[in-house]
């Protein structure tokens, strides 16, 4: 499965690895895990932004951070700090994939997505994540390495998945600007 | 002793150690056929009806797995794919016409297998809301504001790899059957 390594100097050379990357009927399932080890007052959290031409892209804004939308009490709970007006919510007031809870009882290191959609009408459903790794500290989030990965889903049914790649430098600026904008309080480097 | 009679008494050395093979077979079987988990639609008579609302704006009802077993059982939590599609209903009509009721497809945004760990004679309780937006089949198209059923649950959870890596429990449950009335909430 993939590597990518870290290239800045904070923690360079360690990786993140894709373990799984999988087509199920609705979408895609995607595993990561890292080798980076843990140091006191710090913590490694997964970040995710996601862009895509569906219902929540459209109403919560075209690139989000996941999760954010409508519809599901069981994750949508908080309205963003940055945005709370608009009646999409999140599972908590942090920008991170795992709430607190999850990464306590989880163990933290791996990061596991299964994202699906139903098959549109008609042309395709796209959807799009940058994904990273971060460092935090209080309030300051330092990525260390990104992916950008994602799945088209087709009127047929049929499910394609996007080559996972490091994101291009617009699209890590955009992950950055929709960071800020839903949770303006951290710092984000 | 003729060859006959020793023929039976070698017969008859056989059944004893046969039957009691046969004794301990059925008393292992016995233990494994016990049900680890139970399955019940918690809807009490009211007015000498167990009745469901059906619609967008119904009430909810319970339906509960109890663990009978001697073990803590994992079981996936609702809000994940893992264990979204696992609770159904098998409708059956007046005039036995059978149907099943489970969830529509839905997106799914961030997703991952999450569980519930229940202790021994502990409870996982299930909330449902006969919401058409949620569920399919929950009423068949011919029915009035009311309906008189037989409604049995079933939960089912597929063994998958996820499941055994995490040690979630696997199988299929099937509650009591019993009458409903399903009552129409108009929206």
């Amino acid at each position: 499965m993939r590597e990518f390594k870290i290239l800045g100097k904070r923690h360079q050379n360690k990786k993140i690895q894709v373990t799984k990357y999988a087509i199920h009927a609705r979408g895609v399932d995607i595993q990561v895990t890292h080798n980076i080890p843990t140091e006191a007052g710090k913590s490694l959290r997964w970040v995710q932004t996601v862009t895509a031409n569906n219902a929540w892209s459209r109403a919560c804004g075209a690139t989000r951070v996941d999760p954010f939308g409508f519809g599901d009490p069981s994750i949508h709970k908080f309205p963003a700090p940055g945005d709370p007006l608009c009646g999409c919510k999140a599972d908590d007031r942090k920008p991170f994939y795992f709430t607190d809870a999850e990464f306590r009882g989880r163990g933290g290191s791996d990061f596991h997505d299964g994202p699906g959609t139903r098959a549109p009408a008609t042309g395709r459903r796209w959807t799009q994540f940058v994904l990273a790794l971060t460092e935090v500290t209080g309030m300051h989030v330092h990525h260390l390495v990104a992916i950008y990965w994602g799945y088209d889903r087709k009127a047929s049914g049929e499910v394609r998945v996007a080559a996972i790649r490091r994101p291009t430098t617009d699209e890590m600026r955009n992950h950055g600007a929709t960071l800020k904008r839903l949770y303006p309080s951290y710092r984000y480097t | 002793m003729t060859h006959k009679t020793s023929y039976k008494m070698g017969r008859q050395w056989l059944v004893v150690p046969l039957g009691l093979l046969l004794i301990l077979v059925s008393a292992y079987t016995a233990e494994g056929e016990r049900a680890d988990l139970s399955l019940t639609i918690a809807v009490p008579i009211h007015n000498g009806q167990r009745t469901i609302q059906v619609g967008r704006q119904a009430t909810r009802f319970n339906v509960i797995i109890e663990n009978l077993s001697e073990h803590r059982v994992n079981l996936w939590r609702e809000w994940c794919s893992w264990g979204y599609f696992n609770l159904r209903f098998q409708f059956t009509d007046e005039k036995g016409i059978m149907w099943i009721a489970k969830k529509k497809e839905k997106d799914w945004e961030k997703n991952f297998p999450d569980f519930v760990s229940v202790d021994p004679r502990d409870k996982l309780v299930i909330d449902v809301t006969f919401n058409p937006d949620i569920w399919k089949n929950i009423l068949p198209p011919d029915a009035g504001r009311s309906r008189t059923v037989s409604i049995v649950a079933i939960y089912e959870s597929e063994d998958s790899d996820d499941a055994k890596k995490r040690g979630v429990w696997s199988g299929h449950l099937v509650s009591d059957k019993r009458e409903y009335t399903l009552v129409r909430q108009i929206d």
